[in-house]
């Protein structure tokens, strides 16, 4: 195989797990994780609640703060799965693309083909959202 | 320490040296989702350790506290 196609192997990789990324709305997520902490520090700090309603609250949010951490875990998982499958695919059928993931200048041109893909790729999702 | 555990101490520190064994590299983006995430399964455990140990025992001391102090036997009230 070419040194070529490793590259755009992992360039597909990349594309599909910022696509999953965007999709799935991480980002979002991993904030709502830290709102529920602030939130929490919040009610344990509060005073002139009663240590029923506290103990109550962080319950609840205890609860939720768990539920939020797995969801937030298994997306990562999710985004992270086309590069680590195609890094794991490669350790059984040898294409080249270990050696391009640790080669500094095959890393170079990813980095710069992933920048524009992620600049086009905004540039593109602002042009979507504006109103009509 | 026994003894027999330093020498497969240093041999998994000198492993853990040898990058091209490890592959274990992780982007900023992964490592501090991945933080994030660690930090909050150990704050949801520490907020269900705070709701299901410390306030029912603050309670239970507090009522320990201020209950009243057993009334006085007949004996003592005699005397």
């Amino acid at each position: 195989m070419g040194t070529i196609a490793p590259i755009l192997l992992l360039l597909a990789a990349i594309v599909v797990a910022g696509e999953l990324a965007r999709r799935l709305h991480i980002v979002p997520r991993f904030a709502s994780l830290a709102m529920l902490g602030r939130r929490a520090g919040a009610v344990l700090a509060r005073r002139g609640v009663s240590d029923h309603l506290k103990e109550r609250a962080t319950r609840i949010l205890a609860g939720r703060m768990m539920a939020s951490s797995l969801t937030a875990g298994g997306i990562l998982a999710l985004v992270i799965a086309p590069v680590v499958l195609l890094l794991l695919i490669d350790g059984t059928l040898p294409l080249g693309v270990r050696a391009a993931f640790f080669d500094w200048q095959a890393r170079g041109l990813l980095l710069s083909m992933s920048l524009i893909y992620v600049f086009a790729r905004w540039r593109l999702g602002r042009r979507r959202l504006q109103p009509r | 320490m026994t003894p027999h555990r330093i020498p497969a101490l240093t041999g998994a520190v000198l492993l853990m040296m040898i990058p091209a064994i490890a592959q274990a590299y992780s982007g900023p983006g992964v490592g501090l989702g991945a933080i994030g995430v660690v930090l909050g399964i150990v704050g949801s455990v520490f907020l269900m350790t705070v709701s299901l140990i410390w306030y029912p025992v603050k309670r239970l001391i507090r009522s320990v506290r201020q209950r009243p102090a057993s009334p006085p036997r007949p004996r003592d009230s005699k005397a």
